[in-house]
This record gives C-alpha cells, sequence and structure tokens, in this order.
C-alpha cells in the first residue's frame, strides 16, 4: 500500500469577502469547479437553480456563472432530461458536470444513468466515452423530510461502469471533484453531504494524525488514527457524511484509551479492498458505519469481502451501523430516532472490543 | 438586562446572510420590536426586529457576512456597558473527572480476569488507565509444574534468533518451542535445532492451540514494528517471557519488565529498572538505579554508569559510555563508540565522527621503491 502524506489544493480566490481562514467542505468543492472550468475549456455544469446570485440550492455553484456564463447551463425541473443533455455533451466530446439538487431526486435520472451514460462506451465497442460527473447531496439531519433528506447512493452501487465517490470532511473534497472532472474517462456519481457542507476540513492534529492511501482509481483511502502509539483496538469503516459522527466519537474515545484506526474510503465503488482489508487486519475488530438504511447496503458489501479474505483471522463478528430501514420523518427529534448516531457508532465500537 | 441578537436562520438553505443596512445608530435607544437592521440572503432581504428594549450595540458592520448563530447586535441598559462579558464565550463546563477508571481499562480488565473494583481501591484518587490493569494482570501467579515452552518471534534470517535460541538452550526452566517470520522463504527450516513454524501473523491463532506459553521477540532492526508486535499481542492477552542468559548478572532489587532479551554477560545493578522488550546483546551494563524504558535495542558491550534514564525505542550500536545521571530520550539513536556525558533529547541521533584513516602498505612501499 502506498502512503502519502495529506495534502490540498490551494485556495482559489472566488470569494476574496471570505472570512473564514479554516478551509469548508463546501468551499473546497467550489474551488475546484473554478479551477476545472479554468483548467479545460470543455467543462459545462448543468443543473436546475445553478446562475448567480443564487448559486445552487447549497451554493456549490457560486460565482461559477457570474465567470463563465456561456459554460453553466440551468434547467427545467427534469432530471431524466438534464442527465440525459449531459451525456450527448460527453458523447460530442465535453466534459459535464451536473448537479442534481437533492440526492433523492436522481431516481428521477437514474435510466440516463443506468441504462444509457454508463453502456454507451461498451455499447458502442469503446468509439465513444461518456466522461461526466453527476454530483448530489445526500443525507438528513435539517428536517426536510422523507423526500429530500435519504442517502440513496447505494441504490447505485450495482450499476456496472459506474463509479461511485463520496468524500468526508477528512478528505480532500475539491481535489477528488477535480480528478472526477479532469482525469476521470468514465461516468462518475459524486455524492456529497449536507451537514458536511459547513464543516472545515479535518486536520492532522495532536489528537488524529492522518494519512491517506493511494487507491488504483485515483479517489485515495484516508486512515486516521485517535492514538499516537500503541496498537490499534477496533477499525472504523466510514464513508461520506458519516465522517461528522466518527471523528468526535474518535476524539471522544482517545480519553477512554481506545485506540481507533478509521479507513474512509472515497470511492464507494469500486472497493478499495487492499486497503480496508489491511486496516481490518491490524485490529481483527471491525466496525462499518452509513448513513443509508441497514441492510442490502454498502456495509454488507465491505463486510463480505473482509469475511471472505480474513476468515478466522478477525477477533469478532464485523458490526453494522446504519439508519433505520424507515421512511424519514421531517421532525427532527423523530428524523433523530431514525438516523445514524454518535451514540450507535461508540456503541458499537465499544461493542466488538468486549 | 443585556441581551445578544444573533443571526437567525432565515431558510433553510441560507447558512450565512449579509448585514446590508442598520437602521438604528450604535447607541440609540430602541423598542422592542422595532426593526435594527437588514439583511441579506442569496434570496431575500429580511428585517432584523429589537427582541427586547434597550440601547441597541451594534457589533458587525454593514457589509459584513455572518454565519447563522453569529452575534451581530446587542441590547444593553446603559449606552456604554462593556459588551466584552457578553461576547466572552462561556468557559465549557468541564465536568469534574469522578470516573474511576477508563472505557479501555474497563475493557482489559475483563478480559485478563483483573477485579478492578480492587484495583481502584488500591489506587485511589486516580482514574485507572489500561497500564495498571495490564500490571496487575501479569501479578497474577502462574503455576509452572513444566518446562515454560517459548515461542520466539522473528529474526529467523539474521542473527537475533540464534542468539535467543542460544540462550534460551541453557536456561533451566525454559525450552523453546519454535520459531515465527514474516518471510515465507525461512518457514520449515531449522534453527539450533528449533524449527521456524510459519509466519509472525499465527502467533494468536498457534496459542489458541495451546503451542507454547510466552512469547519473545527476537528482531531488532526495525524498534517500532518491535514496539507495535509486543503491543498488539499483549493486547490480546499472549504471555511474554524475559529471556536472561545464564551468565547474566540481575542483582538485588532490580526490576526487569516482560520480552527482554538480556545475552550473555550482562548485568544489571541494583535497584536498576528495565521496562518491557529490550533486546540487550552481550556484555551489555546497566548500572544502579538506572531507568530503562521499552522496545530499546543494544549492541554488544553498551555501559551505562548509575542513574542513567533511557526513554522507550532507543538504538545503540556497540562499545558505548554513558556517564552517570545522562538521560536518553525517546527514539534516539546512538552511534557505536560514543560516549555520552550530556542528555540526548527525543528523536535525535548521536553520531560520532571518525578520527582514523585507512592508507595501504603496499601503495606506500610501491612509492617508495618507485
Amino acid at each position: 500500500m502506498r502512503l502519502q502524506p495529506r495534502s490540498r489544493l490551494p485556495g482559489w480566490d472566488c470569494d476574496p469577502e471570505r472570512v473564514e481562514n479554516d478551509m469548508t467542505y463546501l468551499q473546497s468543492l467550489r474551488n475546484a469547479l473554478h479551477e476545472a472550468f479554468a483548467k479545460d475549456s470543455r467543462v459545462h455544469l448543468i443543473g436546475e437553480d445553478v446562475l448567480d446570485p443564487y448559486g445552487g440550492a447549497f451554493k456549490v455553484t457560486a460565482g461559477l456563472q457570474a465567470k463563465y456564463p456561456d459554460r453553466v447551463l440551468t434547467t427545467p425541473i427534469s432530471e431524466a432530461a438534464l442527465i440525459g443533455m449531459s451525456t450527448g455533451m460527453a458523447l460530442r466530446g465535453l466534459l459535464p458536470v451536473v448537479e442534481i439538487m437533492f440526492g433523492d431526486f436522481l431516481l428521477l435520472g437514474a435510466d440516463q444513468i443506468v441504462n444509457h451514460a454508463t453502456k454507451f462506451a461498451s455499447m458502442y465497442n469503446g468509439e465513444v466515452r461518456v466522461a461526466s460527473v453527476i454530483r448530489t447531496p445526500m443525507g438528513a439531519g435539517r428536517g426536510y423530510g422523507p423526500t429530500h433528506s435519504q442517502s440513496l447512493e447505494k441504490m447505485f452501487l450495482g450499476a456496472p461502469n459506474l463509479t461511485v465517490v463520496s468524500p468526508t470532511h477528512a478528505h480532500d473534497p475539491g481535489a477528488l471533484l477535480l480528478h472526477a472532472i479532469l482525469d476521470d474517462h468514465g461516468v462518475v456519481l459524486f455524492i456529497e453531504h449536507k451537514l458536511l457542507y459547513p464543516l472545515a476540513l479535518v486536520e492532522s492534529g495532536k489528537l488524529l494524525s492522518m494519512e491517506e492511501a493511494v487507491e488504483p482509481n485515483g479517489y485515495g483511502t484516508v486512515l486516521l488514527k485517535n492514538y499516537q502509539a500503541g496498537a490499534p483496538d477496533v477499525t472504523l469503516i466510514a464513508y461520506g457524511g458519516t465522517s461528522r459522527i466518527c471523528v468526535p466519537v474518535m476524539e471522544q474515545l482517545a480519553a477512554e484509551e481506545v485506540r481507533i484506526l478509521a479507513a474512509f474510503p472515497a470511492s464507494l465503488k469500486p472497493l478499495p479492498v487492499a486497503t480496508l482489508r489491511k486496516a481490518a487486519e491490524e485490529t481483527g475488530r471491525v466496525v462499518i458505519v452509513e448513513e443509508g438504511t441497514e441492510g442490502f447496503n454498502w456495509g454488507s458489501e465491505v463486510a463480505t469481502a473482509l469475511y471472505e479474505s480474513l476468515w478466522r483471522r478477525l477477533q469478532v463478528p464485523i458490526k453494522r451501523v446504519a439508519s433505520r430501514d424507515s421512511v424519514l420523518p421531517a421532525a427532527k427529534w423523530m428524523e433523530e430516532k431514525v438516523m445514524v448516531r454518535a451514540d450507535s457508532v461508540q456503541a458499537a465500537i465499544l461493542e466488538v472490543m468486549q | 438586562m443585556s441581551t445578544l441578537i444573533r443571526l437567525p436562520l432565515v431558510a433553510p438553505n441560507e447558512e450565512s446572510a449579509t448585514i446590508v443596512r442598520w437602521r438604528k445608530a450604535s447607541g440609540e435607544l430602541v423598542r422592542s420590536g422595532e426593526p435594527v437592521c437588514e439583511i441579506e440572503t442569496t434570496k431575500a432581504v429580511v428585517e432584523i426586529e429589537a427582541p427586547a428594549g434597550g440601547y441597541l450595540r451594534q457589533i458587525v458592520p454593514e457589509g459584513k457576512s455572518l454565519r447563522v448563530g453569529e452575534p451581530l447586535a446587542a441590547l444593553t441598559a446603559t449606552a456604554d456597558e462593556d459588551l466584552a462579558p457578553l461576547l466572552a464565550v462561556a468557559p465549557a463546563t468541564v465536568s469534574e473527572s469522578t470516573r474511576r477508571w477508563t472505557r479501555k481499562a474497563e475493557i482489559m480488565a475483563r478480559r485478563m480476569q483483573v477485579d478492578l473494583e480492587k484495583l481502584a481501591a488500591k489506587h485511589p484518587g486516580i482514574t485507572i488507565c489500561e497500564s495498571e490493569v495490564m500490571a496487575a494482570g501479569k501479578e497474577a501467579p502462574a503455576e509452572i509444574d513444566r518446562l515454560e515452552r517459548v515461542l520466539v518471534l522473528g529474526g529467523a534470517l539474521g542473527g537475533s534468533a540464534i542468539l535467543v535460541l542460544d540462550a534460551l538452550a541453557r536456561i533451566p526452566t525454559k525450552r523453546a518451542i519454535g520459531v515465527l517470520d514474516r518471510d515465507p522463504a525461512t518457514h520449515g527450516s531449522i534453527i539450533l535445532g528449533i524449527p521456524v513454524v510459519g509466519s509472525t501473523s499465527q502467533a494468536e491463532e498457534l496459542r489458541e492451540k495451546g503451542f507454547y506459553d510466552s512469547a519473545v521477540i527476537a528482531f531488532n532492526a526495525n524498534l517500532r514494528e518491535r514496539a507495535l508486535l509486543f503491543e498488539k499481542l499483549t493486547a490480546r492477552g499472549i504471555p511474554f517471557t524475559n529471556v536472561v542468559d545464564v551468565t547474566a548478572d540481575v542483582r538485588l532489587n532490580a526490576r526487569l519488565g516482560t520480552g527482554n532479551v538480556i545475552l550473555a554477560t550482562c548485568h544489571i545493578g541494583p535497584f536498576a529498572v528495565v521496562g518491557d522488550n529490550n533486546f540487550l546483546s552481550t556484555a551489555c551494563c546497566i548500572e544502579h538505579h538506572c531507568r530503562l524504558g521499552s522496545h530499546c535495542a543494544f549492541g554488544p558491550h553498551v555501559a551505562f554508569s548509575g542513574r542513567v534514564t533511557v526513554g522507550n525505542q532507543v538504538r545503540f550500536g556497540m562499545m558505548i559510555g554513558i556517564e552517570p545521571d545522562v538521560t536518553i530520550g525517546d527514539e534516539a539513536v546512538i552511534a557505536s563508540g560514543s560516549i555520552l556525558t550530556r542528555n540526548v533529547p527525543d528523536h535525535t541521533t548521536v553520531k560520532v565522527h571518525s578520527n582514523y584513516s585507512l592508507r595501504s602498505r603496499q601503495e606506500a612501499s610501491d612509492q617508495a621503491s618507485g
């Protein structure tokens, strides 16, 4: 496994008014879009309400249309149409980035992704390529109710030729997005998380140390430790928005002398099995966390991959933590009961140590 | 009574807003419900009303952008009241630690069958940590009615496994049972009559099968790895043992941890304290009252004078002398031939400048005859 120190894109000077010094998840993505637009004139953005000054529902595209008025296209409300258009653009040699306002709406464009965009390269015997990125925020926690809060990425993990990427706030999300736009020649589903947007990116510090394992497809796996010396007790595997839960849990449990090695892959599919196996082997005690509903999910696949290669070397059965198999309520106090939570992650970590 | 006015959440997707205009000047008396300023989100301009009466005190200027929840103004009872106490972040209330042990200590106590209540009673006023539990676990008396079977970890390719096996061969209470090495090329080979039975990753599996009673690490090329392996296996309940050559001398009141290799004619002076998992080559001297940490490696003939203190994962070359009272920090590396008279900080390498050169006599005689 090749490791590299975590590095980040230099800040893009698109918002001089900005007062915060900390690089947030949102700002990192914004910077990446600006950088991609500056680097390659084939890059276009297409989505709903993405024009300035509104700049998209979550402001990821802020400032882009003002700077590149011809390359940011706002569309009527039809996800199927705008994903289909992006596939056409990609077939003709452009590098489209699609913004789907809420991840829940992705299903409206699912046919375009599964039956068209990801199939054309094979159906036309490699004579065409579809290099496109479909960005969208998933996740609950803001009381948006049953159809604006889900984590539906698991429904796309079985589509052949589709790369599914979801950075945590311990990644450099902008660098991953830039790689997806400029260097990945296939269709990339790029999953962001609503609650990560305002968070400052995690930095190595006194309590946590961080490395990144380089993966063959360029979407690295972050390895985060809450200890300085000694062997880890538990391996924590998670992706995307659940880092906002996992990182504080790691900080709390550091005081309890519970040493946690976290592996946060950016690439949900393909799965970086070698890196995850190595991290799991260090402890033989594995907890897998995700925000999607329990069962038939990403964690099932990760657990199976680990069982296949680490049979008998695991100390205890793998523990999966996910949201309940339920519709997400809009009322916050009920939503909390359904969602994956810090206390359930902590309980799982302590359980596998027994 | 002073009140802070914070930036409200205007719409669920608007995390921040900009103060576009102050309607009331700083120091102006306002009534409850009066609009004091206008803020702008990406969707709309909204008025902010005073939640109470008082003197308006602006905190941020027009044009400044704020996040939801950040204070934009205060309402005070007088026009010139000091705002500092109001703005000062309330110190996080640190709950006085009443817990008696950490979660890890609790888990390890259960794993090692240590009575945590008794242990906590023995150490009143401190939070019991993993290390206390591990120490208590070690104290449990082990009934040995036969030779202790020792598993040797690593060093099959270099010389270190040979050194450990040679020492073990003379110790009357112990016998080597096998060697594990991560290099598969060594598997199946025989070293001093003892077979290399597999890879170091099989240590736990073999323990479960009752293949050995205790383990000791032979390799010392990579001290970090040596430390990690020791800690990992210890955490999983694998007992380590000291391999002390019969010609080595451990004097009165000297204390050894576990997992140490102490080779021929070493001397551990009275009241010296040696940690865990150290590797001392032939003829090393740890004099009286020295304190040696853990996971250190020594070449032959390293001599400490009295009251020397050494940290963890320190590597010593050979023929080294250390004056009394010197302290050496963690992960220091001390070159062969050093004579240390002063302290060495953590992560420091001590180098010795060579004062000899090589001269070929052949060349010299060629020149003389030519």
